[in-house]
């Protein structure tokens, strides 16, 4: 029986490779982290590499290699849509076409060329692999499950449930109706960039009012199952450079220009965009959990990343447990490619424990020798020492980049390539915008909060440690943490258990014990525009090119000013 | 071995310099005449094709295909 399976997702943003030993996880990258490139869509194959190396194996090894999609099934949806677009989907099809020629279509051959690797490929559908990764990684023996990103072969949502190692896709809403698309549409109207930006429009939407819903209701026909269907004359999917029509400008007035300053009305846009959204996976899992009446919920796919949205899930439905994986878009469709070969197809055991920290980690003598060749002076504390030490200079104000262990999978950093500042100061964001990060103003920072006291700050029926939840902030403790409370009173929230990220809990803790509280600002250590840091090198490099305070590597500690 | 590296580099600039005239040429064609076609026929032969979805309709969700495959389903890229 195949043992190592190996999968695979990329072509399109966010390419990533996934390592199951004996239907266990064992190692899970983005490329991007390596080749340095946000949502790398290249073929993955130094996250490949990686996964083969931390796994002790040789290409030979692997039983089998899985694709998260079924590559010519989203060839004939391609054809189909430029030949509906007839004669206007034609800069579209000039620029897709030699790419699908090239690799997409090839993909047996693109692996035998670039790794040797000559048997048994396999295929599934895009959207089985986010619900194979939704289900089969959660702790769930039953659960629904709903999956929604811009568009997989032809389906851009679906549902179904799970039950053990079975994981079944009943109904689907197809390309071009996708909530994914309408999201990254209205993101690029409000001047930012597909596939990047939407996280913002998330946050923006926080600061305006939904006054444009109903339009958005004239446009996208909603029913109560939660299924839609959008007036494509509102839409152009075939544009390079945006994907809206003429007539979405006549409804919702001139686009605003990447960088132009922000009107009421791009946050009002942006407030409807969310609420409507909203209100469609609502609808969409009511029913579900009507029809299947579990207390369980799995949810996958690049929209499952809005934190806002997954939250209201839990708080407007009769779903109790929610589980959502931490690299819920594409990067997570190997993961779910692999779970489903390993325990839908091959019957190995599922061990209900999703570990986000699947990738490299890095040996004391690596680090030293960074901060050695970069001229940087260092000094080696305890554990103890590091834990108290990183404490004072959090409390103290400093912005300290945390490196430590297994570098997390997905887009958020969780306490493995992290920034730390202190929730405390109201200033926080802004001091850590201006020397790191360079984020809009609009945007908040996270809280990271011990587990066993997040109910006491927030609105949290379950843990969160994927930070993929945004309960609201308890009145009380608001003026607490005003730098990780957004203007309409939620934050963004990471739970740190001991026994998943030990060496980061015992950090908050020795900073509770200093201040009181159980919390530290945790934001994704990465300069604007560019991936979360890897190696001690990139680490090195970031906090050199960065007016951030101090950095941590493992157990060695540099300090600005010291050299 | 010089002459060997010229011949190389030469060989290489033709390639790029065929690829750039004959790849949007060869997709030129495909799109307005192959896809034109197509269009046309579809047009004339299979209208649907081109229908927009019945907004009366009371649901949207479609029964879904093709999501339980077996280890032969997986090894077929369709």
């Amino acid at each position: 029986m195949p043992a190592n399976i190996l999968g695979l997702s990329c072509h399109y943003h966010d390419s990533a490779a996934c390592l199951m030993r004996e239907g266990r996880l064992a190692a899970a990258a983005q490329e991007e982290r390596f080749d340095r490139r946000k949502n790398s869509a290249d073929f993955p194959r130094q996250a490949l590499n990686y996964c083969l190396q931390a796994a002790g194996l040789a290409v030979f090894d692997l039983d089998a290699v899985v694709f998260y999609e079924k590559p010519y099934l989203a060839f004939a949806r391609v054809l189909i849509s430029h030949l509906r677009a007839f004669p206007r989907s034609y800069g579209s099809f000039r620029r897709t076409m030699p790419l699908w020629l090239a690799d997409r279509l090839a993909l047996p051959v693109v692996l035998q060329r670039e790794t040797g690797f000559s048997g048994k490929t396999l295929f599934i559908k895009h959207h089985l692999a986010h619900a194979a990764s939704a289900f089969l990684l959660s702790p769930f023996e039953e659960a629904a499950i709903l999956t929604a990103d811009a568009v997989g072969e032809w389906a851009t949502m679906t549902r179904g449930n799970g039950h053990g190692s079975a994981v079944r896709v009943t109904h689907e809403i197809r390309f071009p109706d996708s909530l994914g698309l309408l999201y990254t549409a209205v993101t690029t109207f409000l001047g930012f960039e597909a596939h990047e930006g939407e996280g913002k429009v998330m946050g923006l939407a926080g600061l305006g009012r939904p006054v444009f819903l109903d339009k958005i209701k004239s446009i996208v026909a909603l029913r109560p199952d939660g299924s839609f269907s959008m007036d494509q004359s509102y839409f152009d999917f075939y544009r390079e450079d945006r994907m809206y029509s003429r007539r979405f400008v006549e409804a919702f007035g001139k686009p605003r220009q990447p960088g132009a300053e922000l009107e009421e009305r791009h946050c009002d846009l942006a407030a409807s965009l969310q609420a409507f959204v909203e209100e469609a996976v609502i609808c969409a899992a009511r029913d579900l959990q009507a029809q299947t009446k579990t207390p369980n919920l799995c949810l996958a796919g690049g929209l499952f990343l809005n934190c806002v949205m997954n939250q209201k899930i839990l708080e407007a439905t009769d779903f109790k447990n929610l589980f959502v994986q931490p690299a819920a878009g594409d990067a997570g469709g190997a993961l779910g490619a692999c779970a489903f070969v390993s325990h839908s197809l091959l019957g190995q055991p599922r061990d209900g424990r999703m570990d986000p920290y699947l990738g490299p980690e890095y040996p004391a003598s690596r680090s030293r020798r960074a901060l050695t060749n970069a001229g940087l002076a260092f000094r080696e504390l305890s554990d103890e020492e590091l834990y108290r030490a990183v404490a004072q200079k959090v409390a103290a104000g400093q912005v300290v980049g945390w490196c430590q262990g297994r570098m997390e999978l997905g887009p958020r950093a969780l306490g493995n390539r992290s920034i730390l500042g202190d929730p405390r100061n109201p200033a926080m964001k802004e001091i850590i915008n201006e020397k790191v990060k360079q984020r809009e103003p609009f945007r908040p920072y996270a809280p990271a909060v011990l587990e066993e006291n997040a109910s006491e700050y927030f609105h949290l029926t379950q843990s969160s440690p994927f930070m993929l939840l945004a309960p609201r902030v308890r009145e009380e403790k608001k003026a607490a943490i005003p730098a990780v409370t957004h203007v309409d009173g939620t934050a963004r929230v990471q739970t740190v258990s001991r026994s998943l990220t030990p060496r980061f809990w015992s950090l908050i803790h020795a900073f509770a014990d200093l201040t009181g509280l159980p919390m530290v600002i945790n934001t994704s250590m990465n300069l604007r525009g560019e991936p979360i840091v890897c190696s001690p090198e990139d680490a090195v490099s970031t906090f050199q090119r960065s007016r951030m305070d101090a950095l941590v590597l493992g157990n060695l500690v540099v300090e600005r000013g010291a050299s | 071995m010089a002459w060997f590296e010229n011949l190389r580099r030469l060989n290489r600039a033709l390639a790029a310099a065929v690829r750039r005239v004959l790849l949007p040429a060869f997709l030129f064609a495909a799109y307005f005449i192959g896809l034109g076609l197509t269009w046309l026929a579809g047009r004339i032969f299979r209208p649907s094709l081109f229908e927009s979805p019945d907004l009366r309709a009371r649901s949207f969700w479609r029964d879904a295909e093709g999501y339980e495959p077996d280890w032969e389903d997986c090894l077929r890229q369709s």
